[in-house]
């Protein structure tokens, strides 16, 4: 029966103290949900991981459906990966403040992930998560979020909290620097 | 353009991604369990208390509201309260049936004492057994009669013409062993008294009249003394054969007995 009830409505039902509902919920996003923070922040996945999940566990009472359930989880997931960078000093530059411009599209990969190097050393199913891992991090959540949470732009812009056309042009780059990073490849094949 | 590409989404979904921990898995999924349930008795706890509650409040608010009445306004309870309460089944109304005082006195010359309408009613089967003889079926038959619904007269009473058709045996007889079982001075008392006697002498010998036959004849009265010989109870055989003689005194005392009518007569 979970299998046809929506996300919302699973969480509409643990919201009223269906515990099964989250069970089936978790069991659909719990996968995705890691990929994005791991491909983000892999040292500390398995914690923000936990933090998303108990974080949506305590806002259930609240839980209204205002939105798709994956740009709500997506949109709490992008806010603890935020806190986590702020509270790491990561960049000196932040590279998330970019409201309208996309600077991040104009900086060049690191020297040892270019991807002639990666095509080289690793086989093609890892070339694309490194070369995902060499995107400016607006760009990889982008991606992540329409490959991971099946996001168009309008949910990737509410979830990421910004306007569309930067998430437009987040997603734009991203697949051009991939597609770039693969270069000449077949892609799915070494 | 093209939010999505569709080789790159092919390349990406066929890498070797990273899995969450199973470890992690329970312990999110046992947290999600644990944040429902204490909502849940939390709930439950308060519906339990809330109906108890409930009923206690609106005792105290009604008790209340009654006391206050009380004090302020007792007439008004008066007026709401009947005037007079109501009958329960099976129980006799103690103006709905007339009363021998509201008859007319057309019958008795002397008044009778009131009496409560269930001694009207055919009697219960007590000590107070109906005659045998056949006078004593008249009686019966006047007293299921209204007519002759005042039995006072019939007992004693001076000037009614009913104690002069009867033998001079009281109205009411009780069984010997009943008059036995009473004190000597009341049972010989019982000849000539009236009612009230009779009826006491009756139900203190309740329990023996109810196993003894109902025949009293003088027969009856020689077979009881022997009874009582052959239990050894020699003064109620006395009694007995001294009640005998004042009720039967021309019948003949059987030999087996004459020797307890000779102290007697040397008296």
């Amino acid at each position: 029966m979970d299998e046809i009830r929506t996300d919302e409505a699973l969480m509409l039902a643990y919201r009223d103290g269906d515990g099964a509902a989250f069970d089936a919920l978790y069991g659909r996003w719990r996968g995705r949900l890691y990929r994005y923070l791991a491909h983000q922040a892999p040292e500390r996945a398995d914690e923000l991981f936990q933090d998303v999940w108990l974080k949506v566990i305590g806002a259930r009472a609240g839980y209204e459906v205002t939105a798709r359930f994956s740009t709500w989880l997506f949109r709490i997931a992008h806010n603890r990966l935020m806190d986590h960078f702020r509270s790491r000093r990561r960049t000196p530059v932040d590279p998330w403040d970019d409201a309208e411009e996309d600077p991040a599209a104009q900086l060049p990969a690191p020297e040892r992930d270019t991807p002639p190097a990666l095509l080289e050393r690793r086989e093609a199913a890892r070339r694309i998560l490194d070369c995902l891992a060499a995107l400016p991090p607006p760009q990889r959540e982008a991606f992540l979020m329409a490959e991971e949470g099946g996001m168009g732009l309008e949910d990737i812009a509410r979830a990421a909290g910004v306007g569309r056309e930067t998430a437009k042009s987040r997603l734009r780059y991203a697949l051009a620097r991939l597609r770039r990073c693969l270069g000449g490849l077949e892609y799915g094949s070494p | 353009m093209e939010e999505r590409d569709p080789l790159l989404s092919e390349a990406y979904r066929q890498a070797d991604h990273p899995e969450p921990p199973a470890g992690l898995d329970q312990a999110i999924r046992d947290a999600a369990r644990s944040a429902v349930a204490p909502v849940r008795r939390k709930g439950h706890g308060w519906l339990a208390w809330a109906a108890p509650l409930s009923g206690t409040a609106v005792l105290v608010l009604a008790l209340a509201l009654l006391l206050r009445i009380q004090d302020e306004a007792p007439e008004t309870l008066r007026e709401a309260q009947p005037s007079s309460p109501p009958a329960l089944p099976g129980a006799q109304p103690q103006t709905a049936v007339p009363v021998p005082a509201t008859r007319p006195p057309e019958e008795g010359a002397m008044p009778v004492p009131q009496r409560s309408p269930a001694a009207h009613l055919p009697s219960p089967p007590v000590a107070v057994v109906p005659p045998p003889a056949p006078p004593r079926t008249e009686d019966a038959v006047e007293a299921s009669t209204p007519q002759a619904a005042p039995t006072a007269p019939a007992m004693g009473q001076p000037g009614a013409e009913v104690s002069s058709t009867v033998p001079p045996a009281p109205a009411v007889r009780a069984h010997p062993s009943a008059i036995l079982a009473a004190p000597p001075g009341e049972a010989v008392e019982r000849n000539g008294a009236g009612p009230g006697v009779a009826e006491r002498g009756a139900a203190a010998g309740l329990a023996k009249a109810r196993s003894q036959p109902s025949s009293e004849g003088p027969e009856h009265w020689v077979e009881t003394i022997r009874r009582l010989l052959r239990e050894g109870r020699l003064d109620e055989a006395g009694r007995a054969l001294a009640i005998l003689r004042q009720r039967y005194p021309d019948h003949p005392l059987p030999d087996d007995l004459r020797h307890l009518e000779r102290p007697a007569a040397g008296n």
